[in-house]
């Protein structure tokens, strides 16, 4: 799994490259929290090149969603491909996430820092 | 439990019950095949004496829980270990009286074997029957001891119907090949006695190591989560594990500070039952905490606390 990190107007985009299982989602998981620690308030996770995600990919995500609620900051997901979505969808993350299709999508929905 | 226990009591009286004509019919056909049979017969009757007394511990302990409050789960899988190892020890076994077979290959008399060809019939039906049983049951408790029973049967009753093609070829046919067709039949019910007490192992072991719930399972978890998402303040993490036919989930969230305690209690009790009510067979703890966990366990502070 590989992460990439660009900071845009609006927020900061982490790239998610590969598979995000029980032995890489604390890197997401670290990566996230860290940001949020540094006080980043909204953060677009580009799922566009994550192949494969499983439960403990999204116990990362729902940590790091909760955390930035509470800061009143948004964590906003984009480019999901089908069988990602799926999952999504399974755990019933697809009702409480802001999910886009695209990356363009997402950042306009956000607010201006 | 009782159901269980009964059930493998039942079938280890029948188990019992047909070693005395088993092993009439191997001494009159003197086939390899069905002499394998015969051994296997004898070491799964074993396994299932281990399986009936490892229930009635189970059921003896569970009268005073709280001295195994976890463990007895565990019971069950290393019963399971111990009969995996019977049938590696079987084959092995079984493979060697084989080989032995091939060097000096003999055919087979209709006139010896018919008794063996009437009992395998009878026995098809029979281990038929316990198969789907056991099957039925595994599925509805998810117990590791009546899954490996199934499993058992299922090889039971497949090799039941090979030495039943090989008797029937044997009266039916003749040729010199015949020779190697009884051992080459009872290599392989040792192929499928390995390969079965691999899976049994290999289920076992996950469970005494404690191995988390699956993906189904953690999912229908997160979906329990997403559906009280207003509900708490922080999700910590989640830690679960398998003992037998039990299901710990250990669920941690961060509530609002200033909620009363019997809110926060009724918001553990709704999410609490929820999931116990989704992961039949589980036991669901909603632990109130304001650190994060990681994936071994211990606790580490959580990156906006610390």
């Amino acid at each position: 799994m590989e992460l990439t990190v660009t900071r845009h107007e609006a927020a900061l985009v982490v790239g998610v490259r590969g598979r995000l299982d029980s032995t890489t989602s604390t890197r997401l998981e670290q990566e996230l929290l860290s940001r949020i620690a540094a006080a980043e308030r909204s953060i677009v996770l580009d799922c566009s090149q994550l192949a494969y995600i499983t439960s403990a990919g999204l116990r990362a995500v729902l940590l790091a969603a909760k955390k930035l609620k509470n800061t009143q900051g948004a964590l906003v997901l984009c480019s999901l491909n089908e069988s990602v979505w799926k999952v999504f969808d399974l755990a019933g993350f697809t009702r409480i996430l802001s999910i886009h299709a695209t990356l363009q999508d997402a950042l306009a929905g956000l607010p201006t820092r | 439990m009782q159901g269980k226990q009964r059930l493998i009591f039942t079938t280890l009286l029948l188990e019992v019950a047909f070693l005395v004509p088993d092993t009439i019919a191997a001494v009159l056909a003197g086939s390899l095949a069905v002499w394998a049979d015969l051994l296997r017969c004898g070491i799964e009757t074993l396994a299932v004496f281990f399986a009936w007394l490892t229930i009635r511990k189970v059921d003896r302990v569970s009268s005073d829980p709280q001295r195994y409050e976890y463990g007895l789960g565990k019971l069950e899988s290393m019963s399971t270990v111990l009969i995996a190892s019977i049938f590696f020890v079987a084959a092995g076994w079984v493979t060697m009286d084989a080989w032995a077979a091939f060097r000096a290959p003999e055919p087979l008399e209709w006139s010896n074997i018919w008794l063996a060809f009437v009992f395998n019939l009878v026995a098809i039906v029979i281990d038929g029957g316990l198969w789907w049983k056991h099957r039925t049951i595994a599925v509805r408790e998810r117990s590791p001891i009546v899954e490996a029973e199934a499993r058992l049967y299922r090889i039971k009753t497949f090799a039941d119907v090979l030495v039943g093609i090989v008797l029937a070829l044997a009266a039916s046919l003749r040729g010199p090949w015949l020779g190697y067709l009884d051992p080459a039949s009872s290599l392989v019910i040792a192929g499928v006695m390995v390969h079965s007490a691999y899976g049994i192992l290999s289920e076992s072991v996950r469970d005494l190591l404690d191995v988390a719930l699956d993906e189904g399972m953690q999912l229908q978890v997160l979906r329990c989560l997403a559906t009280h998402f207003e509900d708490y303040r922080e999700f910590h993490g989640v830690r679960s594990r398998r003992a037998g036919s039990a299901m710990f989930i250990e669920v941690f969230l961060e509530f609002e500070p200033d909620r009363r305690m019997a809110e926060v209690q009724a918001a553990i009790d709704h999410m609490r039952d929820e999931l116990m009510g989704a992961i039949p067979g589980s036991f669901v703890s909603i632990v109130p905490i304001t650190q994060n966990i990681n994936v071994g366990g211990a606790l580490r502070p959580s990156a906006a606390t610390a």
